[in-house]
């Protein structure tokens, strides 16, 4: 056992011996989490601890600080980054703190770190409301999904994640408390900013610190209102679904073929401010939808098929409408989106009404399904920055082909958030895994380009684009060594 | 002597100032603050010179306060250790209506006299306050998260990007904003909020009275302006009852702007022809009305109007509410003219709206939530009428927040400022009402003056983190020292 023995036994005492394990077959289990490979750099933890509240959390950092041991939290183990990087960190497992409190009136949740969206979601349903279902999955935590990211195609009517967050109970990496919002006042969750300058700024830029901060124990997050008909399950793995209200939804899929009206269009739709959910869909996606179940030799071989078919500047736009309160505004919606359609040139086809990744808990990252290598550019920017940057994009890929494998210029994603003020331009590209340094040095290609080219990403380099980005990394580097004097909390 | 010097070599003479007399204008405001001259006034036309200035004052070691605008209310803008008063007024450009975007980036010095005059032009319309001075900044109502008549989700997190000196002199621009060739030579169009890299430098920025740094510009949103509105005035006896229809009407997410007044404010709004009208009107008005503007959209104007109006009676009906006036009594023609006012600035040559009756006005105002609204109006009142003053003469507003989730809350106690008894009243009113209130959970989340060590006092872990964190942007405490809790 690496743990200093004292610290150890401190530890026990805090959480329960129950609670606590440097188990070695415990603590390699804990190593890896879901949605990241498992790599050189995901350490096996000295040991494993399950705290049942805040209080307990914040003992256990303390210790940590005491003995200058790495500490990592995690929460439902469904995360892209929340593992040990170091030798002997604590791992601390948060999904013991999975309380769920809901003003329905007021519409907002108070969640715990162990509380997934799927269990949010169910609770959510029976109220006639609901939250947000990320694109990587409704296993994934609330909490952490919202601190680090929290972003879904219905975000169309109800914004980012960065906007949900209502007060925030924190432990800061040397135990500290800090409570915000209205929350550093009162026992009450429902202002997030404030009071002041507005301290959730050092929580998330774009995207949070993914526990390099500290661990944020508790949150409010906003919710939002739904029908109170109740959404019956279809179908069975790989091909579930909801049935939506008919009278209240509508999705449509809308062809165009010159991307420049598909655009133009999402700006109308805006600006005419309807809609539940707007977004291209690349028809990599689609196939990869439509061939669910079969593996990956079923994907590439029906791609392979159809993907020549697909015609340059062809664009797809899929529409939910949303008859928010009544049928009539369905009605209402309907014919303005018909309306620009027709202004615009494009091609509408009703699609079934039911719902498959936006309320119910959606099964994550298809692009899993698909096998080998993937990477994927994200940037928040404007409609107009996803367009242009994609192009750029594809101009690289093209350099890194056949290694890089064929897409058809397809699979570049414009999702646009808060009625069009902003746009999630996310462009996936796959390659065998033998072929991985290709997609790396794509990768790289695209940030370089990025940072010289005005181009925005939410993931940035700190060596590539610290220098021209206002040094930014500096100043996190200044804040993190104010508030982790001993360099403890989820070291790099 | 040698900081004027320094001032007139990087803003020019005509631009700086050390006259008893110009620096007295810069001492009070509209609030009862106590009054504080600086030491000089400099007027910076550019990014450049806030940026040298600011140098000179954390090299000098002297305070700097910057103030955009002809007015104040809080008593934010006052120097309170003296210094530098770095009045933005000339940098008064509209630098751009991204129209793609919906949104219009602007320079302190724009009020919302200007933009609410020019967004027309482009179909667009500001994301304002409720009828604000017209002298007020753009800027600054966002930066201080001023709550915004229309409460829909889309529109919150209303200010985008933000180009500020930092205390130490960098210039640093926010969100997307910060890559290379913003504005004319880069893919990005700055209107992503987040960063650069994990730290959010708007929500550090925002709601920081200038202690934090000097916003140079910043891109905020607009929407579309209705084609054409219908307006609808509900009268209540009970603020609970109005509350409730907002719940409903919001959870539907009908209409654009939306608010509940007491007779008081409405009043004070619409009166034409003072003291007659407004006095009648008081009488006349409901004890709280309910606000509604319906707006025809970008497209098939009418067919949404129809449907919104649909919506609302259905609210109603669960209320048991039997009619929805579109009209108020003795004021024809209000409800076509309401939301032209509510989309534009106070008219410049009208006293405004809050000084009116009195002369001067203090606000107490807070979050809380709808169902909350009327408990503090309780308590409101019972403090005003401990400290004597006529608890019906206190107005009062009521802002819904994103679709009904929470509230603004607003108490506005018009006084005489001639007078040094109602003077003196108002000033332990106003601190005694925002006592009561935090005690029953209101929530301050952009402090002034005495309020301000209320909130932080109780307020501790958040406290504590704030002074480091100002301790590391500002080592020297040289943006505007003795606000908030620096």
């Amino acid at each position: 056992m690496s743990i200093p023995r004292e610290a150890y036994q401190t530890l026990q005492s805090i959480v329960g011996p129950e609670w606590v394990s440097d188990d070695p077959a415990i603590c390699e289990a804990d190593r890896y989490c879901s949605l990241s490979s498992p790599s050189d750099e995901q350490r096996r933890p000295g040991c494993s601890i399950e705290p049942a509240s805040t209080e307990e959390v914040q003992a256990i950092v303390k210790v940590a600080n005491r003995y200058k041991i790495p500490y990592v939290c995690t929460s439902t183990f469904y995360s892209a980054g929340t593992y040990a990087r170091k030798d002997d960190s604590i791992l601390i497992d948060l999904k013991r703190m999975n309380e769920i409190e809901i003003d329905e009136k007021n519409l907002y949740a108070i969640v715990g770190p162990g509380v997934a969206f799927s269990a949010l979601q169910a609770d959510l349903l029976k109220r006639g409301l609901i939250t947000f279902v990320p694109g990587c999955g409704g296993n994934s935590s609330v909490l952490a999904n919202t601190v680090n990211m929290g972003d879904a195609p219905i975000g169309w009517r109800y914004g980012l994640g960065y906007q949900r967050l209502l007060g925030v109970e924190w432990v800061l990496p040397d135990g500290e408390m800090l409570k915000m919002g209205s929350l550093s006042m009162s026992d009450d969750y429902f202002w997030g900013e404030g009071p002041g300058p507005d301290l959730r700024g050092l929580l998330r830029g774009c995207a949070g610190h993914q526990s390099r901060l500290g661990i944020v124990t508790k949150i409010g997050v906003k919710i939002f209102p739904f029908v109170s008909e109740e959404l019956e399950p279809m179908g069975w793995a790989f091909h579930s679904f909801m049935k939506l209200p008919p009278n209240r939804f509508k999705w449509y899929n809308i062809r165009f073929y010159s991307r420049e009206d598909a655009i133009n269009a999402m700006f109308e739709i805006g600006r005419s401010e309807i809609g539940l959910v707007v977004m291209t869909v690349p028809p990599i996606f689609r196939s990869v939808a439509r061939t669910r179940g079969v593996g990956c030799g079923g994907f590439w071989e029906a791609w392979k098929e159809n993907g020549p078919k697909i015609k340059p500047n062809q664009e797809d736009l899929r529409v939910l409408l949303y008859g928010i309160g009544s049928d009539k505004r369905l009605e209402y919606e309907e014919k303005v989106l018909l309306d620009i359609v027709k202004d615009f040139g494009g091609s509408p086809r009703e699609a079934p009404c039911r719902d498959e990744t936006n309320f119910m808990a959606a099964d994550a990252i298809c692009a899993n399904v698909v096998g080998g290598r993937f990477s994927s550019e994200v940037s928040y920017e404007s409609i107009n920055q996803a367009v242009r940057y994609s192009r750029v994009v594809n101009e690289i890929t093209e350099k890194y082909k056949p290694r890089i494998l064929e897409d058809y210029g397809t699979t570049n994603w414009v999702c646009p958030y808060e009625l069009g003020y902003i746009a999630k331009m996310e462009c996936l590209r796959m390659s065998s895994v033998e072929n991985r340094d290709a997609l790396d040095k794509w990768h790289d290609d695209v940030h370089k380009f990025c940072a010289t080219g005005g181009g925005s990403t939410i993931f940035p380099e700190d060596e590539i684009f610290g220098p021209v980005w206002g040094n930014y990394p500096e100043k996190e580097a200044k804040i993190r060594a104010l508030f982790d004097p001993n360099h403890v909390s989820a070291p790099q | 002597m040698q900081i004027k010097q320094a001032l007139t070599k990087i803003v020019g003479a005509e631009n700086v100032s050390d006259d008893p007399e110009a620096l007295l204008s810069y001492s009070k405001d509209c609030s009862l603050s106590t009054p504080r001259a600086p030491n000089y006034v400099a007027r910076p036309k550019n990014t450049d010179e806030v940026q040298k200035v600011v140098k000179l004052a954390n090299e000098s070691r002297i305070p700097v306060v910057p103030c955009s605008s002809g007015i104040h209310f809080y008593g934010n803008t006052i120097p309170n250790l003296g210094g530098i008063m770095l009045d933005l007024g000339r940098m008064n450009r509209i630098l751009e209506f991204d129209l793609y975007n919906k949104m219009v980036r602007v320079e302190p010095g724009v009020t919302w006299g200007q933009l609410q005059s020019e967004a027309p032009k482009h179909k667009m319309m500001g994301l304002g306050p409720l009828l604000p001075h017209p002298l007020k900044s753009v800027l600054t109502s966002h930066l201080e998260r001023e709550p915004m008549l229309i409460p829909k989700f889309e529109y919150a997190g209303s200010m985008v990007t933000i180009e500020a000196v930092l205390p130490d002199g960098e210039v640093f621009r926010t969100g997307s904003a910060c890559v290379p060739g913003f504005p004319d030579k880069s893919l990005a169009e700055g209107v992503n909020p987040g960063g650069p890299g994990y730290l959010s430098y708007n929500w550090l920025l925002q709601g920081a009275q200038g202690t934090m740094g000097v916003v140079t510009w910043a891109k905020v949103k607009l929407a579309p302006r209705p084609k054409i509105d219908k307006t609808f005035f509900i009268p209540f006896e009970q603020l609970e009852d109005a509350a409730q229809l907002v719940y409903n009407v919001q959870r539907r997410m009908i209409g654009e702007e939306c608010l509940i007044l007491n007779s008081v404010n409405l009043a004070a709004i619409l009166t034409k022809k003072w003291p007659q009208d407004y006095d009648n009107l008081r009488r006349i008005l409901a004890p709280w009305t309910v606000i509604l503007v319906s707006g025809g959209g970008w497209r098939r104007p009418e067919e949404r109007i129809e449907y919104e109006e649909d919506g609302l009676r259905e609210a109603a009906n669960e209320l048991h509410i039997p009619e929805l006036p579109t009209s108020l009594p003795s004021l024809p023609g209000i409800e076509r003219d309401l939301p032209g006012m509510l989309r534009n600035a106070w008219p410049e040559k009208k006293t405004y709206w809050k000084f009116a009756s009195q002369g001067a006005c203090q606000d107490v105002f807070f979050y809380t939530t709808l169902n909350r609204a009327s408990e503090f109006v309780s308590v409101m009142s019972q403090v005003a009428a401990e400290n004597g003053y006529c608890i019906d003469d206190i107005g009062f507003y009521v802002q819904p927040m994103e679709y009904g989730r929470s509230c603004h809350f607003e108490c506005n106690f018009p006084y005489n400022p001639g007078n040094p008894d109602d003077v003196a009243m108002i000033y332990n009113l106003h601190a005694e009402a925002a006592e009561a209130a935090i005690d029953m959970g209101g929530y301050f989340s952009r402090p002034y003056g005495v309020v301000a060590d209320m909130v932080y006092d109780r307020a501790a872990s958040y406290t504590t983190a704030l002074k480091k964190v100002k301790q590391l942007f500002d080592p020297n405490n040289i943006m505007s020292p003795g606000r908030l809790c620096f």
